[in-house]
């Protein structure tokens, strides 16, 4: 109970700035879609009056654009970011709210979850939000170049398997899975960076490069294991090493997380 | 009981705490005396569990800590300044599950606060004060107060002296820290003199006006021949 | 209600000396209720366990009586009452003299002046009772 009474919490002290985030994307990409469109207009015009033919414009030339790429770029390093912050905000001030979240009597690892799970609800809202805003970006793409009479090239399920679109459309629901589980697993790694370095016997200036070097090491060790022993191994059996390498890494860090949580945290 | 046996605490270089033993009686105010940066807060910080010690255990009734039993008041407030005084009580209200909504409306009703107000608005004595509030709405047997009157005024002062002696606190343990004793000098029942990071004295504060007819005033001077 | 406390002495000891005098002025009177003690502790601002400490005291020297659930009465006992002025006199006698040694005067001279300071005629109305 406690868990979802922390995580509407948490979610209530991040609402504003994720609006900020969701409307800068959106902004960005509308824009630029306004400004997209009026120079292929623009293009197409002046090719026509130059007597040229077969001029085709495709989503992909829209979402492989360095502005499209960018914006998704700062969704990225937002979540990246707030993952950190989520953690740091309450080590912030001589007052520190982290003092009173330390002493709830619960138990700290429901505020481990409940930050996790507000961190993975705002990278799902992300997704799920570019999924509607591509979804209409390419709706109001299609009908400007209809009513410009300007030949579409390509549909929109062939744009979405662009690059790294590939990861916010899935081929299937497993592979969504898949994705997200590498998501969260980022997610968790930097939770992991941020309490060891907090919960360090001594904290100095090295603490960060200390707990990044245990954390990458944690990391580094089996996915070393899975590069040596790919070659020996068939598809099937890498997948499985991968899965399992995986599964004691989520392992290693959430039991590391929560020493350094519960017995080391220091303010 | 509270019951701190033999703690150590080092930072960087420094050994801020020795080695630490005291107890503290439910149903009896101790005073841990020391001057300022001894270690006190440490101390408080570290029976909590917000900074660990070294070394050494903590116990409360026998027991490793158990946080529905035990209230921390810091000597500032651990709520974000832009809250009120209303957003914290719901925060403690939602996380706390001992906290009494009846026995902070009293508190508030007694400090004289305004609800409505927000922290950043407030004097340090009036944060003080609120910061007491919740801590005592926790319902708690014991209460660790780190420096409850350093640096605020009078009437906040005598306040917060006259809770104690009230029903409010009646059969709580409560552990306070300080430097200067003058404004609680006739409330404390035991005093506890940290100097270097070392207990240095353990007393019951009667007893040695009875056998020695000394203040604690007068035993702090000779130990740290101020 | 107000005791300048000092900071040298126990503090319900201090408490009892005050309760003492206020029976021995008959500002308490025999048999009248006493505040409660938690009260006391609240109005002089001191710990509730040096009042319990202070009644029990008194208590034992029968200045008061508690029964089960009722608040304390001071003692009905003329005896007591009397008892506590006699030492309150002698008390305050004893530090007197006690001062008034190191200096060196004369009983003649301390009489004069005590007859002189106190106020003329009301020396002979005082000071017989016990």
């Amino acid at each position: 109970m406690n868990v979802l009474k922390l995580i509407s919490w948490e979610l209530d002290r991040v609402k504003k700035s994720y609006l900020i985030l969701v409307g800068i994307l959106l902004l960005l990409q509308f824009g630029w879609l306004g400004a997209f469109l009026w120079r292929q207009n623009a293009t197409y015009e002046e090719m026509r009056l130059e007597g040229m033919t077969g001029y085709t414009v495709s989503f992909i030339n829209y979402i492989g654009s360095t502005i499209f790429t960018l914006s998704v770029g700062v969704a990225i390093v937002a979540m990246i970011f707030f993952s950190v912050w989520i953690w740091y905000r309450d080590f912030q001030g001589r007052g520190m709210f982290m003092m009173r979240l330390l002493t709830i009597p619960t138990g700290r690892m429901e505020l481990f979850v409940a930050k996790f799970v507000t961190v993975m609800m705002l990278i799902l809202g992300l997704f799920a939000i570019q999924w509607m805003a591509l979804f209409l970006q390419y709706q109001l793409f299609s009908a400007w170049l209809n009513a410009k009479m300007i030949p579409l090239q390509g549909s929109f399920e062939r744009a979405i398997q662009f690059d790294y679109l590939a990861m916010m459309y899935p081929e299937s629901g497993f592979n969504f899975l898949v994705h997200q589980v590498l998501i969260a697993f980022v997610v968790l790694a930097l939770f992991t960076f941020v309490l060891v370095e907090r919960g360090l016997w001594q904290r100095t200036l090295w603490s960060p490069f200390l707990a990044i070097c245990v954390v990458s090491g944690l990391i580094a060790l089996p996915t070393f294991l899975i590069i040596y022993f790919d070659r020996y191994l068939f598809m099937d059996e890498q997948i499985g090493l991968f899965g399992l390498a995986l599964i004691g890494m989520v392992f290693g860090l959430t039991l590391l997380s929560r020493r350094f949580l519960s017995k080391k945290m220091s303010v | 009981m509270i019951e701190v046996l033999g703690v150590k605490k080092r930072y960087r270089n420094k050994q801020v705490i020795e080695d630490v033993s005291f107890t503290a009686n439910k149903g009896e105010i101790t005073c841990l005396i020391g001057l300022n940066g001894t270690g006190k807060s440490t101390i408080l910080k570290g029976i909590m569990g917000l900074t660990p010690f070294d070394q050494g255990n903590v116990l409360i009734d026998g027991k490793p800590i158990d946080l529905n039993t035990v209230a921390f008041v810091p000597d500032h407030s651990t709520f974000p300044i832009h809250f009120s005084i209303e957003q914290c009580e719901a925060f403690m209200r939602d996380f706390y599950p001992k906290f009494d909504p009846k026995l902070f409306a009293r508190l508030v009703d007694e400090f004289k606060l305004f609800p409505e107000d927000k922290l950043r608005e407030l004097s340090k004595g009036t944060l003080a004060k609120v910061n007491l509030a919740l801590g005592i709405a926790q319902d708690p047997d014991y209460l660790l107060l780190d420096e409850p009157f350093s640096g605020i005024d009078v009437f906040s002062k005598e306040q917060i002296v006259e809770l104690f002696s009230s029903d409010i606190m009646e059969d709580r343990g409560v552990l306070i820290t300080t430097h200067e004793i003058d404004d609680i000098e006739y409330l404390v029942d035991k005093a506890v003199m940290l100097n270097r990071g070392r207990i240095v004295r353990e007393f019951d504060v009667e007893d040695v006006r009875f056998i020695h007819g000394k203040s604690i005033v007068d035993v702090m001077r000779e130990e740290y021949g101020a | 209600m107000i005791i300048q406390f000092n900071t040298r002495s126990p503090v319900y000891i201090q408490v009892v000396d005050y309760f003492k005098k206020k029976m021995a002025l008959g500002e308490l009177k025999a048999g009248e209720e006493m505040p409660s003690r938690r009260e006391l502790a609240t109005e002089l601002k001191i710990n509730p366990n040096t009042v319990q400490k202070a009644f029990k005291e008194m208590e034992e020297q029968q200045l008061i009586t508690t029964e089960r659930n009722r608040p304390s009465r001071v003692t009905t006992d003329d005896h007591v009452l009397k008892r506590i002025r006699t030492e309150l006199v002698d008390e305050a006698v004893a530090v007197f003299v006690e001062s008034i040694q190191e200096l060196d005067v004369t009983m003649d001279e301390l009489v004069s002046k005590i007859k002189r300071q106190y106020g003329e005629g009301n020396l002979d109305d005082r000071g017989t009772g016990s």
